[in-house]
């Protein structure tokens, strides 16, 4: 730790610096005062001579400010001004000259006379532009007054030779015109000592900066320890269980280095611990993920850690919102290219954004892939359809016209488009509504799965901590409250889904026997003979009369006005689960409003258990407690505070439960509306900017598409990512975690050179 | 996670933590939670650590000036490995190794540059 004469004769060597750098200056500025002056002497004073003879005529056209008084100065007796020269920065030169001229009501002569060269400041060791002056006055009062007004803009006076004396101008020219030379070397020299230190340190700065952080956390650390026992140094802490070992090992190892006699103690400290940081080991992979939940709150030691189910559901839920196949891809392709410099990124210094996306590499190539996945399954590549497997819908013509309907080439369950959607939903004019019902009933599903999931990590939270409060009477009623209407939707939504109602609506419908629509393989039962007469029958063998309702028509027997054969509105159907018990009005399946009133009243059980259970077990636990113990006043207050307190979180827990599982859900549609907006977004600069330019002429294709390049890549490659980014983050900080994630724990932050080194180099 | 309680000899004390350090394991709880930071034991240290970090940053703003880049000194996990020579080479064998080369110890380099500046100026 010798760098302190180091320092000190860096020091002196600046100082030393400024000093002759002061000095050469001041050489040089009078240098150039003295020629400025000769010259100005030289060509000026003989034309002073003639005004003074000619009553100062030629001075008005010399100077402004001079002009002013040479009437009265005109008949002076003694033309003999003073005058002081100096040199003042050219950025004060208007002011300098403003002032002068109100501090001597006018009554003085200044001229200017730019310096070349920029003359270097000896403090800041920045560059100025300066420039020489020259004030003629007559009385003494001026005199001081103008000294005062140099003095206060910094401008260095000069005293000058009589000019007259022609010789002695010279001599001093001469002369200072050595010193300057002189002082040039030892500033020169002066400077490549100084630039060779620099040099010097500059390769070793870092290093000893290193060192000195190094010493510096051992310092601190020690100073958290205590002296119990003279000569010996007591410290507690906190030791990740598999370095247990590593620890003991290396604190022995730097014992017997020292040769000492005096033994070490490595113990595990007796039990109860404070609450212990949370740490958690995360690969390249995992830490963007544990960077998003550490973000939110520090898991609670030995909890559930959400970010294992992140870093699955976050790039696959950002893909059902960003799903498309040529922007995934491009998503894609930057993620690998990250991937691919991943190498010389570790070892670079990157700055904050380009760090930021080195550290969520492998995110973006997750969530690349999936937007690539999820456009296959939408079929959606910049908004278009791709006919990979060949579609399985057809237009009778070759040519089809504006509202031609597309027939299916097989029936219902024989064949269909293997992978994804029909790419012929992309030219149907329902296009829209089939998407939205697909991707609302899509994001609804994933929504529930995930915070289903969420809940069921609260129940294993619960077993893991022993807590049988909390998993029989929060989790089990929050799981029957969450399946009795959210699940249960799902399962609707996928009956709905898996139901031939082709064949249901066909068996209600009156056809004649003799016509066209007779016999359609469309219906899965077997056509029953019909031998009515003019309103024709059913498929099942049902007579029509004309007035028959649809319960009437419909073989099937479940009840409500649609009695089966009606695909029913879902939300309709889940709202009057709730407003209408038991009348179910287009019922999908026998028995749809018993099962319906069962799971309302699961539902509307599990509240109460919820709410209530577990404060009143709580409290019993309490009070038998207290007969135990027979504590003091003072405790059973801070006891019925606590109850009172147990009461009022729980309720808080019911209520975000409860009105959670419902916002939540409808939270999830933003699944929907980003993908749509996607879509939406990537349709309208593909048929703007594209295909209307694409029949004028090859130039405004040319302009077209350079317009949808650059709104592609702004637009959709830029705002949209970071917005489904940003939507699918809250997803999880918000409806996921909500569920179960506590976030209180402490961040283990453990004493490691190599954190505190990274840190101050970043 | 476990909490252990360590009992080191004062005189061994700093390189015990100068390896834990390089372990990265292990996170301390303040036993003097009540002291200042200036009632300390190793507040000397610490003093002169700030010290020279203070100078050395006013080197980086010289070398700044210059317009010379710092030198970066490689990895940091190979300088935390490599360091122990030079902290051994400090306690140990001290002044033996002469010239300016890169395997001389850091203050041995800097002693000599001292050497080297005073006799030009």
């Amino acid at each position: 730790m010798l760098l302190l004469g180091y320092e000190s004769q860096l020091r002196e060597l600046n100082a030393y610096s400024e000093k002759l750098t002061r000095e050469y200056n001041e050489k040089v500025e009078l240098q150039e005062v003295l020629e400025k002056a000769r010259r100005f002497f030289m060509t000026d004073t003989p034309r002073l001579a003639v005004s003074r003879l000619g009553g100062g005529g030629a001075l008005k056209a010399g100077s402004l400010l001079a002009s002013g008084d040479d009437e009265a100065r005109g008949l002076d007796l003694d033309m003999r001004f003073s005058s002081i020269t100096g040199v003042v920065s050219t950025e004060e030169k208007v002011r300098f000259e403003r002032m002068i001229f109100r501090a001597t009501r006018g009554n003085c002569y200044v001229r200017f006379a730019p310096i070349k060269q920029p003359i270097t400041d000896p403090e800041s060791g920045a560059l100025v532009e300066k420039c020489v002056f020259i004030v003629f006055f007559k009385s003494l009062s001026i005199e001081t007054k103008l000294k005062k007004i140099c003095d206060a803009f910094f401008a260095h006076r000069y005293s000058l030779p009589d000019m007259d004396d022609a010789p002695a101008v010279d001599r001093m020219l001469t002369e200072n015109a050595q010193e300057l030379v002189d002082s040039r070397t030892v500033l020169l020299k002066n400077q490549d000592t100084r630039f060779r230190l620099c040099q010097m340190l500059a390769q070793h700065t870092e290093r000893w900066t290193w060192i000195v952080l190094r010493e510096k956390a051992t310092y601190h650390t020690l100073n958290m320890f205590k002296a119990d026992v003279a000569g010996m140094l007591r410290g507690e802490g906190w030791v990740i269980s598999e370095s247990f070992d590593d620890v003991r090992s290396s604190v022995n190892r730097a014992h017997s280095d020292m040769d000492s006699n005096m033994p070490s103690h490595v113990d595990q400290v007796p039990k109860p611990w404070p609450t212990p940081p949370t740490h958690f080991c995360t690969n390249k992979f995992t830490y963007g993920y544990q960077e998003f939940v550490n973000t939110y709150g520090i898991p609670r030691y030995r909890e559930a850690n959400p970010a294992l189910f992140t870093a699955a559901t976050f790039p696959f839920l950002f893909g059902v919102m960003y799903g498309d196949i040529g922007h995934g891809l491009f998503l894609f392709f930057a993620g690998l290219y990250l991937l691919w410099n991943e190498e010389a990124n570790d070892k670079r210094k990157l700055d904050e954004m380009t760090a930021g996306l080195h550290s969520g590499r492998y995110m973006i190539v997750m969530m690349g892939f999936f937007a690539v996945y999820a456009g296959f399954v939408y079929n959606d590549c910049f908004s278009l359809g791709l006919n990979l497997f060949g579609t399985r819908w057809a237009f009778n013509s070759d040519s089809p016209e504006e509202g031609e309907v597309a027939e299916m080439t097989g029936s219902f369950g024989e064949t269909v488009y293997p992978f994804g959607l029909d790419p012929m939903w992309h030219v149907a004019s329902n296009e829209l509504l089939f998407f939205n019902s697909f991707k609302m009933k899509l994001s609804v599903i994933f929504g529930i799965s995930q915070m289903f999931m969420g809940t069921c990590l609260r129940g294993i939270n619960a077993i893991y901590f022993g807590q049988r409060l909390d998993f029989f009477f929060e989790f089990l009623p929050m799981v029957a409250f969450a399946c009795s209407l959210f699940v249960y939707m799902v399962v609707l939504i996928f009956m709905k889904w898996s139901i031939n109602w082709n064949s249901r609506m066909l068996s209600a419908t009156c056809l004649d026997p003799n016509g066209a629509g007779w016999g359609s393989a469309d219906y899965d039962g077997t056509w029953a003979t019909c031998n009515g007469a003019g309103y024709g029958c059913t498929p099942w063998g049902y007579v029509c009369n004309g007035k028959d309702s649809l319960a009437d028509k419909c073989p099937l027997d479940y009840g409500g006005s649609g009695d089966g054969c009606q695909p029913p509105n879902l939300i309709t159907s889940l709202i009057n689960i709730a407003l209408a018990p038991g009348n179910v009005d287009e019922p999908m399946y026998a028995g749809q409003a018993g099962i319906q009133g069962i799971l309302l009243a699961v539902a509307g059980l599990s509240v109460p258990v919820l709410l209530g259970a577990k404060p009143y077990f709580m409290s019993k636990e309490m009070a038998s407690h207290a007969t135990h113990s027979h504590g003091d006043d003072d405790e059973e207050d801070h006891e019925e505070h606590s109850f009172g307190e147990i009461v009022i979180h729980q309720a808080i827990e019911t209520i975000e439960f409860v009105l959670g599982m419902v916002s939540n859900t409808a939270s999830y549609l933003r699944l929907w509306a980003l993908s749509l907006a996607h879509s939406e977004l990537a349709t309208v600069f593909w048929e703007k900017a594209m295909l209307s330019t694409l029949n004028i002429n090859w130039f405004a294709t040319f302009i077209g598409y350079g317009i949808f390049a650059g709104t592609t890549f702004g637009v959709l490659l830029m705002m949209d990512v970071l917005e489904c980014f940003l939507h699918a983050l809250r997803l999880h900080w918000v409806e996921f975690q909500n569920k179960f994630f506590k976030a209180d724990g402490i961040r283990f932050s453990p004493y490691s050179f190599k954190q505190i080194l990274t840190d101050a180099s970043a | 996670m476990e909490y252990i309680s360590l009992i080191v000899n004062e005189d061994a004390a700093h390189d015990t933590l100068a390896d834990l350090g390089k372990l990265s394991a292990i996170q301390f709880t303040d036993l003097n939670p009540d002291l200042t930071p200036f009632q300390r034991r190793y507040v000397s240290f610490v003093r002169r650590c700030d010290e020279l970090e203070r100078k050395l940053r006013f080197f980086g703003n010289e070398c700044d000036n210059f317009g010379l880049n710092l030198e970066t000194a490689g990895d940091i996990e190979n300088f935390l490995e490599s360091n122990v020579s030079i902290l051994s080479g400090r306690t140990g064998s001290g002044l033996s190794a002469g010239g300016g080369g890169k395997g001389t110890s850091g203050t041995q380099l800097l002693e000599n540059l001292e050497v080297e500046l005073e006799g030009k100026n």
